[in-house]
Formats: structure tokens, C-alpha cells, sequence
């Protein structure tokens, strides 16, 4: 590096001697100000966004698992129930094979998921995880005999 | 945020991210729009941890950039278009022999230099920037901006001493 490169260098931090053109503070802080409703706005939008599909998930939800409907938070009770479900679709698809087939991939369980469910979950917590998997597995056997009676 | 502390925010940093910005652009309405486009951009993302070296060096990196990205998109002229016809090597390194000149004769020169020689020297010896990190901003190959930055050199050292 020769000598008048160094010296430029060297000298660099010094440079900052251009003032800023009057009005300069008013305008970034008009603009600052902007920004900020904009983005406090923003957050309203995805804090009110979230808070309303966490609603309509909750709201569906009891709907999805109509077929527990009366059956009170208990484990014992909501698998008793999806397992009456389970042998009433049996009987119905008896007579058709590809229905029974696809009735067995669906329900059969080697080992039931409540035995599964961890024992520090409350039976409160437990239900709610069982209502959401049965009903779920429900829904694919209502589909599954929708298909026999066509 | 509040007011006052986007107002002292704005104290601190406003005047070196300004000089940065007007040395790239040459326009003070630009290099004010620059300026408060990093400002607001940092303000933007929230607190941030980390020292206020750190945040100094954040906001002077994006500064450079927001102007570069100006000078390229903004104006007509493209920066590097003769840096495309660099072909020639690189002139030896000449020693300067004279006395200093004084900081304001240096930025009188360096300002009247065509681009991008005024560009990649500023970037070098005022901001203080490496090779990689200008190829990064500017996309152009670091061995294009060593031809620009050596023949800038020379066309700098001519001028001082006409001046």
C-alpha cells in the first residue's frame, strides 16, 4: 500500500463532516411514526387472525367428533364407544370384501392408543387426544361404508 | 419504540450513515432517503441483541448496500459498464512522493473521478470494504474491482497533481 493510500485510510473517520439538510429529523420521525402504525396494525391482523382459526378449530372440532357426542370426558368411555362404531360398520360391510379390507387397514390396532397415552396426562388430556384420533379414524369408516352403499 | 427514543436513535447514527450514503450517491436528497431507509429497516426488526459497535457496523454494511443497490437501479448510466472493457493489467503500484495533500483536496479528487473508479475507491480506502465484500454488493468478480481499484488509483494520483 503506498504512503497516499495510508494516508487516506488513516484519515477516513474524519470524513463525516456533511451536515444533514434542515428538516431531516422531522422526516425520518413522520416516517418512523408511519411505520410504526403500519406494523402495530400488522400484529393486530396475525394476533387477530390466529385468535379466530384457534375459534373455528374449536368450533368444528365438537362437530368432527359427533360420534362421541354424550360420551363425558373419559378415555374408557369414548374407546368403548369407538369400538361399538367399529363392530356396528363391521356387520354393515360384512357382505362386501374390498370394504372389509379396507375396514381392517383402517381400524386394527395392535396395541390400543390409550395404553400408549403417557400416564402423567390427566384422563381430561387423554380424551381429548382419543376424541381427535378415533373421531378421525371414524370419519374414514363413515366414508368407507358410503362406499358399499353406492 | 418510543418518540424519544427513535429520536435519539436517529442522533446517534444519522450522521455517519448520511456521509456513507452522500460519498456512493453524490445527491444529498438520495443519500438522505438511504440514510433513513437503513434506520428504518433496523428499527423495523424489533430489538436486537448485541453490542452497539455491532449495531454501528449493521447499519453501515446496509447503508452501503441500499446505496450501491441505488446507484444501479436508480440511474440511467450502469456503474460498471466500462468495467466491462477492462482488459488491460494492472498498472505498478507508484509510490507518491510528494508532499500530503490535505484531506480536502483528496475528496475533491476522489469526487471527480468517473465512475466506477470514485465508486471502488471510496468503497476501499474511505469505507474501508475488502475485494470480496464489493464483488458481494456490486456482483462484479473481485479481479475486475482489482483493475478498477489500480486504475483509479492512477487517474487519483493525476488529478492531485494537477490540483
Amino acid at each position: 500500500m503506498s504512503k497516499l493510500e495510508k494516508y487516506i485510510r488513516e484519515q477516513a473517520p474524519s470524513l463525516d463532516t456533511a451536515l444533514l439538510p434542515e428538516g431531516a429529523e422531522d422526516r425520518f420521525l413522520q416516517r418512523w411514526e408511519a411505520s410504526e402504525k403500519s406494523r402495530k396494525r400488522r400484529i393486530f391482523l396475525y394476533t387477530f387472525s390466529a385468535i379466530a382459526a384457534v375459534v373455528l378449530v374449536l368450533a368444528v372440532l365438537p362437530w368432527k367428533s359427533d360420534s362421541f357426542r354424550g360420551v363425558e370426558n373419559n378415555p374408557d368411555a369414548i374407546y368403548a364407544r369407538y369400538l361399538a362404531i367399529v363392530s356396528d360398520a363391521w356387520e354393515v360391510a360384512a357382505a362386501d370384501e374390498d370394504a372389509m379390507y379396507m375396514l381392517s387397514s383402517l381400524t386394527e390396532e395392535p396395541v390400543p392408543l390409550q395404553d400408549q397415552l403417557p400416564e402423567e396426562l390427566s384422563p381430561e388430556e387423554q380424551a381429548v387426544i382419543l376424541r381427535a384420533h378415533y373421531g378421525s379414524l371414524l370419519e374414514g369408516v363413515d366414508k368407507v361404508l358410503k362406499t358399499i352403499k353406492r | 419504540m418510543t418518540r424519544q427514543e427513535a429520536t435519539a436513535f436517529y442522533r446517534i447514527h444519522s450522521k455517519p450513515l448520511y456521509n456513507t450514503a452522500l460519498r456512493i450517491l453524490k445527491n444529498g436528497f438520495e443519500a438522505e432517503e438511504v440514510m433513513q431507509d437503513t434506520l428504518l429497516k433496523y428499527l423495523a426488526g424489533g430489538v436486537r441483541s448485541g453490542s452497539p459497535a455491532q449495531a454501528a457496523a449493521w447499519l453501515r454494511t446496509t447503508c452501503i448496500r441500499k446505496a450501491i443497490d441505488q446507484l444501479r437501479t436508480h440511474r440511467k448510466d450502469p456503474v460498471f459498464v466500462e468495467a466491462e472493457n477492462l482488459t488491460e493489467r494492472e498498472q505498478p503500484e507508484t509510490e507518491w512522493t510528494e508532499a500530503l495533500p490535505d484531506m480536502g483536496q483528496i475528496i475533491r479528487a476522489m469526487n471527480a473521478l468517473p465512475q466506477p473508479y470514485g465508486l471502488v475507491l471510496n468503497l476501499v480506502l474511505i469505507e474501508g470494504l475488502n475485494y470480496s465484500q464489493i464483488a458481494e454488493m456490486t456482483g462484479q468478480k473481485e479481479v475486475t474491482l482489482r483493475s478498477i481499484y489500480a486504475r483509479g488509483r492512477q487517474k487519483l494520483t493525476t488529478i492531485l497533481k494537477q490540483l
